[in-house]
């Protein structure tokens, strides 16, 4: 798993290790360590714990609005999302089997919910790193844009920093112009690292088509870059 | 695409994530050796996938957190509420059981304890302790509860304005009585006819004869009441009939009278024939007919209003030694009395039947008033399967109940003697006025019979005395406002000379009072 997907699990009060089995949604290994506090959470919830399951949406709500961030493109779309993703899962509750992570529960709830909205609404994204105007700064360390966060990060010089933005855009942009079902492969394994089998569950497909789409999803959007990496050679 | 292609693909992607097994990378990077460009795609390809992975993290705006713990407090205020605020579902639906079935409870009780429309009952109307007769109450009662859907007495035809209505479908037991009561006129000339064309059977019925085919294809009902006014004034009690059903509104036609209404049998001296062929059979002596009018002729000078009470069906049986001072008899033409009948037909509440009774009653025996003196009226009720029942009082001295009464009473009949103002048990007790003046001292001691119906009670009555007449009322315990078909039967002698009235008696023509008028 790569170090960005660990960063997300450190912030979630994950451990790695523990992060690496729930995301191989393997819980019957982790029941032999102990059952992980996200999945005690959303046991609790179940029983009627509607406490525990805000600590559930504490707990993943950040990462779940990203994911669907980069797959709408559209922060006031993502929020909605997020939001209902989380309100189905209250109403699913006892849909959870535990055979998967709390968090794939809630992704496999939001994907399908964002590619629904995604075919329903065709039209072109424009994919952006900008904050909307006047939105509240929670935590200006998590939320602030790609701009301050830029701004922010020690030692590094601003040409570096209008590099990374010029190429962040380019890659959001050439992002917003994939197919939905590219955009979800891509997000689902390289932003948020699900492995292949969880991916194949959550879309219901094979496992090599998934791998097949994949690479052609890659291929898409390398194409869609080309010119800027042409343009950095 | 193809299979071969796409498990190409899948190897390359997973070459490139670096999850290819050793044997695939070891023939992927043979394949890279040979072909550079190939290396140089899958180059990109790994740039391509770290620029995703090197994208910023975006956290979710607050809105979504404010929103969904929002959701999730009215969700556990809900909860709580449907679990400790909201009342169990079970006390409503045992509250809701319970009021259907108080209500259903309620709504019996009322149907079975009270009588039909009690608040118009008579409030001075005591239950008759007499047993025969409270059991055909309770089987009228029971016949009314279940909508007088068959005839009371299966041997009573069933006819009149009530089979009338039956039969034209219209017996909605959801109108009122006011609207039973309030007959078309074509129903009530119809029946008018059907009376007056019937009248043997009128005869068989009243007399208890009911079994027969004259009776049971005849037309009086076994809701009807049967009146008979015996009078030797017959204009002036026809014009006394029809004062009282004008002034009550009753709707009322005249039957009409049939080709030999001169010599027609007396309604209620079947009785009589019976008791003559019982006296003939025990060799009881007979009188000589010249011998019987003379003794007849004197009772009559003797008392003239005695004549026409022995007249009375229920005299006659009594006592056989005051035989009816008739034409007929007189001349040998016939064992009965021939008399003059006029028939009228009315629909009314059976208190208005009471009071007509009373009036008639109060009217014969009136000082003041010489109408109807020396009238007899007896009503005779028919219903519940039982004998008629006479229904008023008998205004004659003659009438006292003889010693024989109690073997040879009917059982329609009752004859009661007043003592001392108190009723004998089952019965109202009756007061007759004094006696004419005529009468002597000990006629007018003698207490007269008073014919009562069972459930019938005698209220308003005053100490009787010689001087003073007693005031009798007659009251039922019968719902008071139940439509009875009435047949008044106003009877004289035949060929009896009317009087002059006192007042101008106009002949009552049929006629019928508008329904509206009810």
């Amino acid at each position: 798993m790569s170090s960005l997907s660990h960063a997300h699990d450190e912030a979630e009060g994950l451990g790695p290790a523990e992060s690496t089995k729930a995301e191989s949604s393997d819980s019957s290994a982790s029941a032999g360590r102990g059952v992980r506090p996200d999945v005690a959470l959303l046991l609790k919830a179940q029983k009627g714990d509607r406490g525990a399951y805000g600590q559930i949406i504490v707990l993943y709500q950040d990462r779940l609005f990203n994911a669907v961030l980069r797959l709408v493109g559209d922060r006031e779309e993502a929020r909605e999302l997020t939001q209902e993703a989380f309100t189905r899962g209250l109403m699913k509750l006892d849909g959870f089997r535990g055979d998967a992570s709390p968090y794939t529960w809630l992704f496999r709830i939001a994907v399908n919910l964002a590619i629904s909205q995604l075919r329903k609404v065709q039209r072109t994204r424009v994919f952006s790193l900008d904050r909307p105007a006047g939105a509240r700064t929670r935590d200006p360390d998590q939320a602030a844009g790609l701009m301050d966060r830029m701004a922010s990060d020690n030692g590094e010089q601003p040409p570096a920093k209008a590099e990374r933005r010029e190429r962040d855009e380019a890659v959001l942009a050439a992002l917003g112009r994939l197919d939905a079902e590219y955009r979800a492969v891509l997000v689902m394994r390289d932003i948020e690292g699900f492995d292949y089998q969880q991916m194949a569950d959550m879309l219901s497909l094979p496992l090599g088509t998934l791998k097949s789409r994949l690479f052609r999803a890659r291929l898409a959007l390398r194409d869609e870059l080309r010119t800027y990496l042409s343009d950095r050679k | 695409m193809s299979q071969n292609q796409e498990i190409i693909e899948a190897k390359l992607c997973a070459f490139i994530d670096g999850e290819l097994d050793a044997e695939g990378r070891v023939e992927i990077e043979k394949h890279l050796e040979a072909n550079p460009q190939h290396r140089r795609l899958l180059e990109s390809l790994k740039a391509t996938r770290d620029l995703i992975k090197w994208l910023p993290r975006e956290a979710a705006p607050p809105e979504v957190a404010e929103t969904l713990n929002g959701q999730l407090e009215r969700s556990v205020l809900l909860d709580s509420e449907s679990e400790f605020l909201r009342p169990s579902i079970w006390p409503r639906v045992m509250a809701a059981a319970a009021i259907v079935v108080l209500t259903a409870g309620l709504g019996l009780a009322v149907y079975f304890t009270l009588p039909k429309s009690q608040k118009n009952a008579t409030p001075f109307a005591v239950r008759s302790q007499d047993t025969p007769a409270v059991e055909a109450q309770t089987e009228e009662k029971t016949d009314e509860a279940a909508g007088r859907r068959e005839p009371v007495a299966a041997g009573v035809s069933k006819g009149g304005l009530s089979a009338m209505k039956a039969a034209k479908g219209g017996g909605n037991e959801a109108e009122a009585n006011k609207s039973e009561l309030a007959k078309s006129d074509e129903e009530l000339k119809q029946w008018a006819n059907q009376v007056g064309q019937n009248r043997d059977a009128l005869n068989a019925v009243v007399n208890g004869a009911r079994n027969t085919a004259a009776a049971q294809s005849g037309p009086i009902t076994s809701n009807a009441v049967v009146m008979l006014v015996r009078s030797n004034a017959p204009q002036a009690t026809r014009l006394q009939v029809t004062n009282f059903l004008d002034a009550q509104k009753i709707q009322w036609t005249e039957a009409a009278a049939p080709a030999d209404n001169a010599q027609v049998q007396n309604a209620f001296n079947f009785a009589y024939d019976g008791r003559q062929r019982r006296q003939q059979s025990e060799g009881v002596s007979q009188t000589s007919p010249l011998v019987q009018q003379q003794q007849i002729q004197q009772q009559v000078q003797n008392a003239p209003t005695t004549a026409m009470a022995k007249n009375n069906g229920d005299a006659l049986l009594q006592n056989s030694t005051t035989q009816p001072a008739t034409p007929g008899v007189a001349n040998g033409l016939t064992d009965r009395l021939a008399v003059q009948q006029r028939l009228y037909v009315a629909r009314m509440s059976r208190q208005q039947a009471v009071s007509l009774s009373n009036s008639m009653a109060q009217e014969a025996q009136s000082t003041q008033l010489k109408d109807l003196s020396g009238a007899t009226v007896t009503l005779a009720e028919l219903g519940a399967g039982k004998q008629p029942v006479p229904f008023g009082m008998v205004n004659t001295a003659a009438a006292t109940e003889p010693a024989d009464v109690s073997q040879n009473a009917s059982a329609s009949y009752r004859s009661v003697q007043r003592l001392s103002g108190q009723a004998p048990a089952g019965f109202g007790g009756g007061t007759v006025p004094a006696q004419p003046t005529t009468q002597s001292t000990d006629q007018r001691q003698q207490m007269p019979a008073a014919v009562l119906v069972p459930g019938t009670q005698v209220v308003g009555e005053s100490p009787a005395s010689a001087t003073q007449p007693a005031t009798t009322q007659l009251a039922t315990t019968q719902p008071a406002d139940e439509a009875v078909d009435v047949v008044i039967v106003v009877e004289s002698e035949a060929g009896q000379p009317a009087p002059a009235p006192t007042t101008q008696p106009t002949q009552p023509s049929p006629t019928t009072q508008p329904a509206s008028g009810q």
